[in-house]
């Protein structure tokens, strides 16, 4: 539980990546519209750059979402290099050699795969409270981090599996790479 | 805003003071005037520090009018840096002072023969220049807070700190905002060493009394800059993104990229990116009760700046720009927001370009200086900096000098200046603009995007690679062009998506100036300020082979991507063919 003006400070983790289990095989386009929730009107207005596995996406029906994947979400950004990474922009040829390459728009089966979602700037102050509110998966590692990297942390009260949260106890936990699955409530 | 005003540095009975009309120089405003004085009365091949060498101070075409985000002031001279010729330009009160004074251009001239210090007073009583040795070594904010001891608190600060004194090549010329602090810098080249040779540490400008410059047409001119205004705000890039996060935002968008240059250009990605990005630090901002809304001078909507407070609450700097926060950062390997904002005030107190010295000190830590991420061992080699000890120096000569002196390889300069914060392996069109530019790598050689509004060179398929020698040109056109009008470089993101907000820039200059210019004229001035720049810059001995990158961007793959810069000599060659 944190109060709402702690809560800023969780966007740290929107910025690292959250990770989701969700229907993956499908397009991105399908992804943030059936699996996020987010209307069309949404992500036409406010999502004008996007990344999946770090390759700026220009055709949203032409990238498919799989198993293991990261995809980031900004608003569009400043800069000639901003307006560079917007997709489909006019300025996408000069980070042609990065682009992500376009799949057919027809992909195979969907099933149930793990996705890191990253939420930047303007999105994330707009989609934050929900998706973190909705519960979400982050490894220990990034989780240790954040703890670290919050102190002191104040307002914020910890339970983890029903008890008191240890932070020494979960720090002798187990591998860095173990899942952590986390649900803020703002108070 | 109709003369300009000479002061000869070296004239035999001391410092001599000459107003005249424009002349020849009509119709010419920021970039355009000075790269005009530069390459018409600047020996090419002239020492940089030299008495042959100019310094020309100028407001833009549109500056100390009405006209929102028009406060960009433009400072030229042969660079000591690049040894080519350079424009740097500041926001801060600088232009809109200056320009309601009535000045074009300041022009310094000449070089005294003994290394006084002189301080300028521009006022309404006219132009007083005196011998002040005891402002000797002074950092900026000390030595504003001198001025406003000895003007008052209604002036206007342009200045150099120790690094101008000691004629460094980073050193920048500190332009005040409109807290009086010394926060804004023209940076780039060492132009603050140009005023150093000069011997000038401060002109300190009042322009109490005096009014806002009166359109032609007055009428068309309020009308053009509400629907300017209003299209400025209503853009997402301008109204919302810039004014809630400031540049820094791109700090995840560029890591995300893998085009975030961290370990002196070892990798694309840097970990502690979320730990320094204009998310974070707006949120720091505002949790230590600083503002991450806030404009560089007056009339700006955009408001892209803010302070920096230290964690008791106390002023430490103004909001750390994007580049700044990349060049301590991520090239660095730095992820303290706090070391990096400490850096930026020492930056700004001894007058230093923060791109070049963020690069020299990357560049320094490969060299085995000190290791990658010691944010200490960082402050303390910029205090050296500051005192000009033997390391200092080096370091304060920039990123060539200090890659020559450790036996660096990797040393990302192009004409001996430090490249900013996008790899150009990741974004190569942008790495065109670096290797062709006439300034030295610079990534606002190239930055308004407006290209496709101003139909310059037709029309280039976006999606393909060939497209971005076209677009570099483009760009540079469009980007000399409203360097021109003192209108911040910003504005282009909404130019960009809105043809009537483009409009309504040209009819402030057409209802300000009572032309008829179309996007064609502007297109034609800016081809004309790059041919003067290039013209001078071949006279000072550059060739094609100067318009490269350095070697290591074609051999070394940049991870996450794995990719190398792979543009060819010859198409680098294209860009000025028009």
């Amino acid at each position: 539980m944190v109060g709402a003006a702690g809560f800023p400070r969780f966007l740290q983790l929107l910025q690292q990546g959250i990770i989701l289990w969700r229907e993956v095989g499908c397009s991105v386009r399908s992804f943030l519209h059936d699996q996020l929730r987010l209307s069309p009107q949404f992500v036409e207005e406010n999502i004008q750059t996007i990344f999946l596995d770090g390759k700026p996406v220009d055709d949203l029906d032409r990238a498919r979402v799989k198993d293991g994947c990261t995809i980031a979400l900004s608003a569009a950004m400043p800069g000639l290099v901003g307006a560079t990474m917007r997709r489909g922009g006019y300025y996408a040829s000069l980070r042609a050699q990065i682009s992500h390459r376009q799949e057919g728009e027809n992909g195979g089966e969907t099933a149930k795969g793990r996705v890191t979602l990253k939420l930047f700037n303007l999105v994330a102050r707009s989609l934050g409270k929900t998706f973190l509110e909705g519960g979400f998966f982050v490894t220990r590692k990034t989780l240790e981090d954040f703890i670290r990297w919050s102190q002191p942390m104040g307002d914020i009260q910890a339970v983890l599996g029903g008890a008191p949260f240890d932070w020494k106890a979960f720090q002798a936990g187990k591998s860095a790479d173990e899942l952590v699955r986390l649900r803020l409530k703002i108070v | 805003m109709d003369k300009i005003l000479r002061i000869d540095m070296g004239a035999e009975a001391g410092p001599k003071v000459t107003e005249e009309p424009l002349g020849v120089y009509a119709g010419f405003g920021g970039r355009a005037l000075t790269s005009a004085v530069v390459s018409k009365e600047v020996p090419p091949l002239c020492h940089p520090l030299g008495a042959e060498n100019k310094l020309v101070i100028a407001p833009g075409l549109l500056s100390g009018t009405i006209a929102s985000m028009s406060g960009r002031l433009s400072v030229g001279c042969k660079s000591p840096l690049t040894g080519g010729i350079k424009e740097s330009n500041a926001g801060g009160q600088g232009a809109q002072v200056l320009a309601r004074m009535g000045y074009a251009a300041i022009v310094l001239e000449g070089k005294p023969e003994k290394d006084d210090l002189y301080k300028i007073v521009i006022n309404g009583d006219g132009v007083k220049i005196s011998v002040d040795n005891s402002l000797r070594m002074l950092p900026n904010y000390d030595l504003v807070d001198r001025m406003k001891q000895q003007h008052g608190e209604k002036i206007t600060c342009i200045s150099i700190g120790p690094a101008g004194e000691m004629k460094m090549s980073a050193a920048s010329i500190a332009v005040t905002d409109m807290e009086l602090r010394p926060t804004r810098h023209a940076g780039r080249g060492g132009v603050g060493a140009v005023m150093g040779a000069k011997c000038v540490k401060v002109i300190v400008l009042d322009d109490t009394g005096m009014k806002m410059r009166a359109p032609k047409d007055p009428e068309k001119y309020k009308e053009a800059n509400k629907r300017w205004v209003e299209g400025l705000k209503k853009h997402p890039v301008t109204g919302q993104g810039l004014p809630a996060y400031g540049t820094n935002v791109l700090t995840n968008v560029l890591n995300e990229a893998g085009g975030y240059p961290t370990y002196n250009f070892k990798q694309g990605r840097f970990d502690g990116a979320s730990k320094i990005s204009g998310e974070t630090q707006a949120e720091t901002e505002t949790a230590r009760g600083g503002l991450a809304t806030h404009g560089c001078h007056r009339g700006c909507v955009i408001q892209c700046s803010g302070t920096f407070n230290d964690k008791d609450g106390h002023f430490l700097t103004k909001q750390p720009e994007y580049e700044t926060v990349w060049s301590h950062g991520g090239q660095c390997g730095i992820c303290d927001l706090d070391a990096i904002a400490q850096m930026d005030f020492m930056e700004d107190n001894y007058g230093l370009d923060t791109i070049e010295m963020g690069v020299a000190l990357g560049v320094a830590m490969e060299g085995g200086l000190l290791k990658f991420g010691d944010a200490q061992g960082a402050i303390g080699l910029l205090e050296e900096v500051g005192k000009g000890t033997p390391v200092g120096r080096i370091l304060g000569n920039g990123a060539a000098v200090t890659g020559k002196v450790f036996g660096v390889e990797r040393v990302p300069v192009v004409k001996g200046q430090a490249l900013p914060a996008y790899d150009p392996r990741a974004v190569q069109g942008i790495g065109v603009t670096y290797a062709t530019s006439t300034m030295g790598a610079d990534h606002t050689a190239g930055y308004a995007v407006a290209t496709n509004i101003l139909g310059v060179g037709g029309k280039v398929d976006p999606l393909k690679p060939e497209g971005q020698v076209e677009l570099s040109r483009n760009l540079q056109i469009a980007t000399a062009a409203i360097d021109a009008t003192g209108m911040c470089l910003f504005i282009a993101f909404a130019v960009l998506d809105q043809p009537e907000t483009f409009q309504a820039l040209l009819d402030l200059l057409n209802a300000f100036y009572g032309l008829n210019l179309t996007a064609d004229g502007v297109v034609t001035l800016g081809k004309t300020i790059l041919t003067m720049e290039r013209d001078f810059n071949a006279k000072a001995g550059f060739t094609s082979e100067h318009d490269r990158l350095p070697q290591f961007f074609k051999t070394e793959k940049v991870p996450p991507h794995n990719v190398v810069f792979e543009v060819k000599d010859e198409d680098l060659d294209k860009v000025f063919n028009w």
